[in-house]
């Protein structure tokens, strides 16, 4: 690095990287790398392109954009003399924090809720944690960190529960520099005017301490904890997650595309069609393939091989890949809930059985995938327990806040692949009642 | 992800439990989804209820090991052994009403958990055997962090293959604040208590 190194951002403006500043030249020395430069060509928001054209970030921003806020919200700890009395070197673990947040995103494969769903149908399921700790492990990364003392403690990150790391949380907790970036970057690409975080008054709100809590299901240790003057930031937050899991994470269409994908891959897969072996992602599906072949693969894999379905003669699954091309998705027919709230179960039953008489075909989707962190809003619990000082006392947020309300009710949704098939699901579900 | 038809790959999972019957040798075998896994669980408790998520997790993992088919069901996944259906289940079971789901606060923290109890909805769902049902209430005498390590260093152990010392290890490196002599001795005798 032979001068300083800036990268403009839509969030945060101007991301500077300084010629004189170690943590600078390990952080621009990993951007270079191929496993962070692969970001750029995979999607953050996946799909929902098909809903929010705007919405074509890649990870690679967001990557940068995490770490910038993972920046921005320790200059704002530093401020704070307690911060620096919890730690003997906060230059080498402010150094890992920043690394660890940059690489947080490293072991994502293609479209990630779609891969993901396809490698555990095809081979033995590897999240993309594991594929991230397994990347940092690699020679490329791995001697950058070395070189600059912190490849333990960044891999301390990704290994094990971090409730015992001053900064933890600022990689891992319900405010972590991830989901601070992805909901602002998010609603930016998106184009939703509302939403916003004022995160300057959220940073200058918040303080790390070590916290006791007796409810084994949360963890203690170091948290991020709120200010009393911080509450209103703290609320404000917990509705943007709110709002921004509603309008995007978890939106119909978007739902629909991805099971039309998952569908249309999955029959190319099974097929004979001549060619499919070459095809990148069936071949990886077919042998198992192994982290060089897992990290050579980006969005055009995933495009490659629907494409191929398209142009090919494999039936079904080539009739839904020029689906895809065309934007006709699958179209979702929601189970309503009864009067006292549930959802008739047995009602459901023989609805699904009246399906597989008429020979229908559905796809359920119960619920969303727990293990992304833009679902976790679902669990009322998650933003409940954000920690906040009242007086001298850590309560949780839930405790003293009414913007919590009724929790988020999750949806029933089932797949159908046309119209034609919602209408008749429709009618059979009145007809089961 | 859900249900989907017959003539598609199904997405529900099957697991199958092994149960002696009394006064026989020969086994029968029950075929349990994580739904009637989840519901099962919840039954045997003596309070029928379960306040906490994770607390949940780790008595469906005990109950799946003991049937053989835990490495099916379970894998590690933010640092212990995790579901994703036994998670969906518990919620869509909530959904449904065959359970009820309350976030109660706890402690001076005011911290919430997740209590889930029987629901009034009709539920033809299985419940365990006796002797199944009896493991699972003295489990609960246990605490949440103590059946948290234990479910761990049972999962490198019988999943893994690992000698018990070394799957302790590898659960101090992912919980390093929770591995102590203590959760270490319980441990071991959750372990020889489940036969694991």
């Amino acid at each position: 690095m032979k001068k300083d190194e800036r990268i403009r951002c839509p969030i945060h403006d101007l991301i500077t990287f300084k010629n004189d500043r170690d943590e600078d030249k390990m952080l621009w020395r990993l951007v270079q790398t191929r496993p962070v430069q692969r970001l750029r060509r995979i999607k953050q928001l996946g799909f929902s392109e098909f809903v929010y054209p705007g919405a074509t970030h890649s990870r690679f921003a967001h990557s940068i954009g995490a770490m910038q806020m993972a920046r921005r919200m320790l200059d704002t700890l530093y401020k704070v003399n307690k911060i620096r009395r919890l730690l003997d070197d906060t230059d080498i673990e402010r150094r890992a924090a920043l690394a660890a947040a940059l690489l947080h995103d490293i072991g994502h494969g293609p479209y990630s809720h779609v891969f993901e769903e396809l490698s555990g149908e095809f081979q033995p399921h590897i999240d993309h944690e594991q594929y991230t700790l397994n990347l940092i492990d690699s020679e490329e990364i791995s001697s950058i960190l070395k070189e600059f003392d912190v490849y333990e403690k960044t891999r301390r990150f990704f290994s094990g529960e971090t409730n015992d790391i001053v900064f933890g949380s600022v990689i891992s907790s319900q405010l972590d520099c991830d989901r601070l970036d992805f909901l602002c970057r998010d609603r930016f690409q998106v184009g939703i005017k509302s939403n916003v975080i004022d995160l300057e008054w959220l940073f200058d709100s918040l303080t790390i301490e070590k916290v006791e809590i007796e409810n084994e299901e949360v963890e203690g240790g170091y948290n991020f904890v709120f200010l009393e003057k911080g509450q209103n930031a703290a609320e404000e937050f917990v509705h943007v997650y709110q709002k921004m899991y509603k309008n995007v994470y978890f939106h119909k269409t978007t739902r629909g595309v991805q099971h039309l994908v998952v569908e249309a891959i999955k029959e190319l897969v099974r097929s004979d069609a001549p060619g499919s072996g070459d095809v990148r992602l069936v071949q990886y599906l077919r042998s198992g393939g192994d982290l060089e072949f897992y990290f050579s693969m980006d969005d055009s894999s995933v495009l490659e091989a629907l494409n191929f379905a398209a142009r090919s003669d494999i039936g079904r699954g080539s009739e839904l890949s020029r689906r895809f091309l065309c934007r006709q998705p699958f179209k979702a027919f929601v189970v309503p809930h009864a009067d006292g709230g549930a959802v008739p179960r047995r009602r459901l039953q023989r609805f699904y059985n009246a399906l597989d008489e008429e020979n229908i075909w559905y796809k359920e989707d119960r619920i969303s995938e727990k293990k992304y962190k833009q679902y976790d809003v679902t669990s009322g619990l998650f933003l409940k327990n954000i920690i906040i000082l009242k007086g001298e006392n850590h309560v949780s947020l839930g405790s003293v806040s009414s913007v919590f309300g009724d929790p988020i009710r999750v949806e029933v949704r089932v797949y159908f692949e046309d119209h034609d098939s919602i209408e008749r699901a429709a009618e059979i579900w009145r007809r089961v009642a | 992800m859900g249900r989907t038809n017959q003539k598609l790959s199904r997405s529900a999972y099957v697991l199958s439990a092994r149960i002696r019957e009394s006064g026989t040798d020969a086994p029968r075998e029950k075929k349990m989804t994580a739904d009637e896994l989840v519901y099962a669980v919840i039954s045997a408790l003596p309070s029928q209820k379960v306040d906490g998520k994770k607390r949940l997790q780790k008595m469906c993992f005990f109950a799946a090991l003991r049937s053989g088919e835990a490495n099916k069901l379970f894998r590690i996944h933010n640092f212990g052994p995790y579901s994703v259906r036994v998670d969906q289940a518990s919620e869509v079971l909530s959904i449904f009403g065959v359970l009820k789901a309350k976030d109660i606060a706890v402690g001076a923290s005011q911290t919430y958990v997740r209590s889930y109890s029987l629901g009034e909805a009709e539920s033809n769902l299985s419940k365990f055997s006796a002797a199944d049902a009896k493991l699972i209430a003295e489990l609960d005498k246990y605490s949440t962090i103590e059946l948290e390590v234990a479910s761990t260093v049972a999962f490198y152990k019988s999943i893994e293959g690992y000698e018990f010392a070394q799957a302790l290890d590898a659960t101090k490196r992912l919980k390093p604040t929770k591995v102590n002599p203590s959760t270490t001795k319980k441990s071991q005798a959750i372990l020889d208590f489940i036969g694991a």
